[in-house]
C-alpha cells in the first residue's frame, strides 16, 4: 500500500460552502452548511436521527444531490456534474455503510473487488475481469484489516464485525484519499464497535486519509475523533475538538439533557447495539 | 509485509457448468434434426414484414372494405374488429366458466386433503388427484374427455379448464389452509364445535382472501389457456386466431391480436387490482406472499 | 342470585356488510350468469350424449400399448421400422425444443428484466419495457406458434422460436419482480465506490437475484414441456404433431399411451427440476 502515500498531494480539502440539500418530498436535509474538512482529518459528525448527518456525508459523494451551494472534493466540484465526473469522485472517496451493504452470496474477495470497479477497463467491464494486481490490491485491503483468510468465504458466513471490516477493505481497496462512514458501528455491540473504530483511526493514521464518520455514540466520538461536528435540523451547531465537546455542547446538539443510551455504548445496551438510542 | 494469501478456490465446476450447458444446448440444436437452422438469419426480417402488415390492417379505416384474399363480402375492417372482440368474449366466459368450476370443486375437497384440517385418510387420495390433474395438460382433458361429451363448444372448453384448474387450485387452496394459524382452530374446538362449524368459523375466514386472489390469479391464466382449446375446436378467439393467421391474413391478424392483447391486458389490471384490495384491503396477508400469489401462471410445481 | 343483574344497556346494531363485499357476490354472480348464458354453457350433454363420449372414453381407457414399441415384432411382417420410432423422436424432439426455447428465453429474458425495473434502468425506459412484456405475456404460446408457423413453415424451429418469446415474457416479468425487490445496500456501495450502470447491474444486482433467475428458468423448461404438446397441434414440432395426427384419425387408444408417456415423462422431469429448484433458493 505504498502507492496511497505517494498520492497524497496537497489541496485534496473538502471544501463545503454555503450548501443545502433539499429532498423531492421538501424535506430540508441540509442548510446553508459552509465547513472545511482539511486532509487527513478524522471528523465525527453527531447529531439525532434526521439531524442531516446522512445527508451531510452523501452530499460528499453525490449519493445525495446537493441543490444549491458549492461542494468541492480536492480540485473537483460535485455540485451538478455530469455521471461521469461523478464516477470519478466516487472513485476516490471510499464509503462504509451501517448495513454493511455486502452482496452476501458472493465471496469476500468478489465484494473488495467492488472498490476497483472504477479501474475496470472497457472489456474488463464488459467480461467482469480484474487483473492479478487488483486482486493484489484487494489482499492488501483485507490484510489491514485483518481477514485475508477469509477472502475466498461467502460473506453470508462471516459475523457482522467481520462483515464490517470486508466493508472497510472495499473502500481501502479504491485506494481512496476520502472514506466516508455512516453509522459504521450502529449494528454492531459495543466490543466489536471499538474494534472497528480503531480500525478506521489506525487507517486514518497510516495512510493519511481523510476520514468523516456518523457515529450516535459520544464516547465513541469523543474517543476517536480529532474534530466533532454537531448536526441539528440540517445546520452545523457545533465544529470543535473532542475536549471542547462538553456534556453541555451535546445537550445543546441533542436539544435535551442526556440520557445514558446517548452516551455510550455500555454493556447494558447490548442487547439493543443496532437500535437507534435517538427517542 | 504482506502475509500468504489463501489460494483462489477451484473455478472447475462453474466451468464445467458453463461447458455443460453450452454443450446441452449444442447437441440440442444439432438433435433438431428437422430444423431449418439456415432459415433462422431471415427471420427477424419476416417478422418485420408481417408486423407492418398486422400495423396496416390495425391502422385501416374501420369502414374500409379491404381487399385482396379471404375476404367475405360486405365485410369491412369494422366487422374483422368486431368478430375479434365478440370471440374474445367467449373465450373470456369460458375462462370464467372453467375458473368457477375449478374453484368451487377444489375449495371443499382442499379442506379433506389439508394436514390441519383433513378428517380422515381421505387426504392421501386427493392429493393425488390434484398432483395428477396438475401433471397433465389442459388439452389432454379436452381432446380425450370434454370434446367427445360435449362436441365442438364452447362448452367443453369451459369444462376441460374446470377440471384442469382443480389440480393447481386445490393444492394452492390446501397450501393456504396449512398456513392458518392454528389458535383460532383450537379455541373453536374446545369450545365443542362440530368439525364443519370449526372450518367456517376458524379455517375459512383466514384463508379466503389468499384463496379468492388465487381463484382471479387461475382466471388470468385461463383466459390464456382457453385460446389454445379454441385452436382445438372448442371456439372462441383460439379460433378467429388459427384461421386467420393459418391463412396468412396479416392484415386481420394484427387486428384480432391487438383485440386479444388489449383485452387481456385490461382484464389482467381489473384482476390484479381486485387482488391487490383481496389482500391488503380487508385482511393483511400471513406472509410476505402479498398481492402475488402463485407468481408462476399455468402451473404443475408452485 | 343475589347479585343484581347489570341494567340492560342498548345493544348496538350489527354494521351492514360493506359495498365491495356485495358488490363482489353481486359481480361474481352476474358475470357467471352473462358467461353461461353467452356461450350457452350447458351440462346437458353429460346425459344425452355420455353414450357418445363413452364411447371414445372406453377406447382411451384401453391405451394401445404397442404403439409405444420402438422395434418391430419379429412376426408383423407390415411393420414399418420407420413409423414405429417416430413417436419417440417426438419427443426428443419435443426436449430439444423445450432445452433450446428456454436457454435462449431466458438469457434474453435476463437483459429484459434489467431494463423493466426502476432499480437498475431509467424511468422512462423501464415504463416502455413494462408495456411491452405485459403485451408480449398477454398472448398465449398458441398464438406464437400459429404467427411463427404462417411466418416460416411448419416444423421444429417456429415452436423453438414462439417458446423463446413466451418464456422471455414469464422470466423477464418475475426477475423484474426480484431485481424490485434486492437489497438496496450493495448497489448504493457500488455507485459509492463510482461503478458504471453496467458494472452496478454485473456486481449488485445479479449476483443478488440469480437463484431466482435459475429457478425461474428451470420453471419454463417444465412449462415447454407440456406446451410443446399444444404447439405441436398448429405445426410447430414436437409431441404434439403425433397427437394431432391420431387425434384426426380417432385413433383415442394410442392418444391414450401417448398421453401416458407425456405424463411420465413430465412428472419424472418436474421431480428432477423441483429438486434443482429447491438446492437454488
Amino acid at each position: 500500500m505504498t502507492e496511497q502515500g505517494s498520492r497524497a498531494t496537497a489541496g485534496r480539502d473538502i471544501v463545503f460552502d454555503d450548501v443545502s440539500v433539499v429532498y423531492p418530498n421538501g424535506t430540508k436535509g441540509l442548510i446553508d452548511v459552509s465547513l472545511t474538512i482539511p486532509e487527513g482529518q478524522f471528523v465525527v459528525v453527531v447529531g439525532l436521527s434526521g439531524a442531516g448527518k446522512s445527508t451531510l456525508i452523501r452530499s460528499i459523494n453525490g449519493l445525495v444531490p446537493v441543490t444549491s451551494g458549492s461542494l468541492r472534493v480536492g480540485e473537483t466540484e460535485v455540485v451538478g456534474v455530469g455521471r461521469r465526473r461523478l464516477r470519478q469522485v466516487r472513485s476516490d472517496v471510499g464509503m462504509i455503510f451501517q448495513g454493511f451493504n455486502l452482496v452476501t452470496r458472493r465471496s469476500v474477495m468478489k465484494n473488495v473487488l467492488t472498490g476497483r470497479l472504477h479501474a475496470q477497463s472497457w472489456w474488463a467491464k464488459l467480461i467482469g475481469y480484474h487483473p492479478p494486481a487488483d486482486i493484489e490490491i484487494a489482499f492488501d485491503a483485507l490484510e489491514r484489516v485483518g481477514i485475508v483468510e477469509k477472502a475466498w468465504v461467502r460473506a453470508s458466513h462471516l459475523s457482522g464485525g467481520q462483515q464490517q471490516r470486508v466493508a472497510i477493505a472495499r473502500a481501502l481497496a479504491q485506494q481512496p484519499s476520502v472514506v466516508l462512514a455512516d453509522e459504521p458501528v450502529a449494528s454492531l455491540d459495543p466490543p466489536t464497535a471499538n474494534q472497528v473504530m480503531r480500525d478506521l483511526q489506525r487507517i486514518n493514521r497510516e495512510l493519511g486519509i481523510t476520514t468523516v464518520v456518523n457515529l450516535h455514540f459520544l464516547d465513541l466520538a469523543r474517543r476517536y475523533a480529532d474534530r466533532i461536528i454537531g448536526m441539528r435540523a440540517g445546520r452545523v451547531v457545533f465544529d470543535g475538538t473532542g475536549e471542547q465537546a462538553d456534556d453541555k455542547v451535546f445537550e445543546d446538539i441533542y436539544g435535551r439533557s442526556l440520557t445514558a443510551e446517548d452516551v455510550s455504548a455500555t454493556p447494558t445496551q447490548v442487547s439493543v447495539a443496532g437500535g437507534d438510542p435517538a427517542p | 509485509m504482506s502475509t500468504t494469501r489463501p489460494k483462489a478456490p477451484s473455478k472447475l465446476p462453474a466451468t464445467l457448468g458453463m461447458l455443460g450447458m453450452l454443450a446441452l444446448l449444442i447437441l440440442c440444436a444439432v438433435m433438431l434434426e428437422r430444423a431449418n437452422w439456415d432459415r433462422l438469419p431471415g427471420v427477424p426480417g419476416e417478422v418485420l414484414g408481417y408486423l407492418a402488415k398486422m400495423a396496416e390492417g390495425v391502422a385501416s379505416d374501420p369502414r374500409a372494405e379491404p381487399t385482396g384474399r379471404g375476404v367475405a363480402p360486405g365485410d369491412t375492417y369494422g366487422t374483422w374488429w368486431w368478430i375479434a372482440f365478440d370471440k374474445m368474449i367467449d373465450s373470456i366466459a369460458m375462462a370464467w366458466i372453467g375458473t368457477v368450476i375449478g374453484a368451487s370443486l377444489s375449495f371443499p375437497l382442499a379442506f379433506l386433503a389439508a394436514n390441519n384440517t383433513a378428517p380422515g385418510p381421505l387426504r392421501f387420495a386427493i392429493r393425488g388427484l390434484f398432483n395428477g390433474i396438475r401433471a397433465i395438460p389442459d388439452l389432454v382433458f379436452a381432446i380425450l374427455v370434454m370434446l367427445p361429451i360435449f362436441g365442438l363448444t364452447p362448452t367443453a372448453g369451459a369444462m376441460a379448464l374446470g377440471v384442469n384448474s382443480i389440480g393447481t387450485l386445490g393444492k394452492l387452496t390446501l397450501e393456504s389452509i396449512e398456513a392458518i394459524d392454528p389458535g383460532p382452530m383450537e379455541a373453536v374446538r374446545a369450545s365443542g364445535a362440530t368439525w364443519l362449524q370449526t372450518m367456517r368459523v376458524a379455517v375459512v375466514p383466514q384463508m379466503l382472501p389468499e384463496t379468492m386472489a388465487f381463484w382471479l390469479y387461475r382466471f388470468e391464466v385461463n383466459i390464456r389457456a382457453s385460446a389454445v382449446l379454441g385452436v382445438l375446436g372448442a371456439g372462441g378467439i383460439g379460433k378467429v386466431l388459427s384461421d386467420v393467421i393459418g391463412h396468412r391474413l396479416w392484415e386481420r391478424a394484427g387486428i384480432t391480436l391487438l383485440v386479444v392483447i388489449v383485452v387481456t391486458v385490461i382484464v389482467d389490471q381489473i384482476s390484479a387490482s381486485v387482488r391487490h384490495r383481496i389482500i391488503h384491503g380487508s385482511s393483511s396477508s400471513r406472509r410476505g406472499r402479498a398481492d402475488e400469489p402463485e407468481p408462476l401462471p399455468v402451473t404443475v410445481t408452485a | 342470585m343475589s347479585a343484581p343483574a347489570p341494567t340492560r344497556t342498548a345493544r348496538p346494531r350489527k354494521p351492514p356488510p360493506g359495498p365491495s363485499a356485495i358488490l363482489g357476490v353481486v359481480s361474481i354472480v352476474g358475470i357467471t350468469i352473462f358467461a353461461v348464458t353467452w356461450i350457452n354453457f350447458s351440462l346437458a350433454p353429460l346425459y344425452t350424449n355420455l353414450t357418445g363420449g363413452w364411447v371414445v372414453i372406453r377406447e382411451a381407457l384401453q391405451p394401445d400399448w404397442g404403439y409405444l414399441r420402438w422395434w418391430c415384432p419379429a412376426d408383423d411382417a407390415g411393420c414399418n421400422p420407420t413409423n414405429r420410432i417416430r413417436l419417440w423422436k417426438a419427443l426428443l424432439e419435443t426436449f430439444n425444443i423445450a432445452v433450446l426455447a428456454s436457454m435462449a428465453g431466458c438469457v434474453l429474458a435476463m437483459g429484459m428484466s434489467l431494463l423493466a425495473s426502476s432499480v437498475s434502468a431509467p424511468k422512462p425506459v423501464v415504463r416502455v419495457v413494462k408495456v411491452f412484456l405485459s403485451a408480449v405475456r398477454s398472448l398465449p404460446d398458441i398464438a406464437y406458434a400459429l404467427i411463427f408457423v404462417a411466418a416460416m413453415s411448419p416444423g421444429p424451429l417456429p415452436g423453438v422460436l414462439a417458446l423463446t418469446i413466451f418464456n422471455m415474457g414469464i422470466v423477464a416479468k418475475l426477475t423484474s419482480e426480484s431485481i424490485d425487490a434486492v437489497n438496496p445496500g450493495p448497489i448504493e456501495a457500488a455507485d459509492a465506490a463510482g461503478a458504471t450502470r453496467w458494472q452496478r447491474a454485473r456486481t449488485a444486482i445479479v449476483p443478488q437475484v440469480l437463484p431466482n433467475y435459475l429457478s425461474y428458468s428451470l420453471y419454463v423448461f417444465e412449462l415447454n414441456i407440456r406446451a410443446s404438446a399444444v404447439i405441436g397441434f398448429v405445426g410447430a414440432g414436437g409431441i404434439g404433431t403425433i397427437i394431432n395426427l391420431e387425434f384426426n384419425r380417432g385413433n383415442y387408444d394410442r392418444l391414450s399411451a401417448i398421453v401416458i408417456v407425456i405424463f411420465v415423462v413430465v412428472v419424472a422431469l418436474d421431480l428432477t427440476s423441483q429438486t434443482l429448484r429447491k438446492r437454488l433458493v
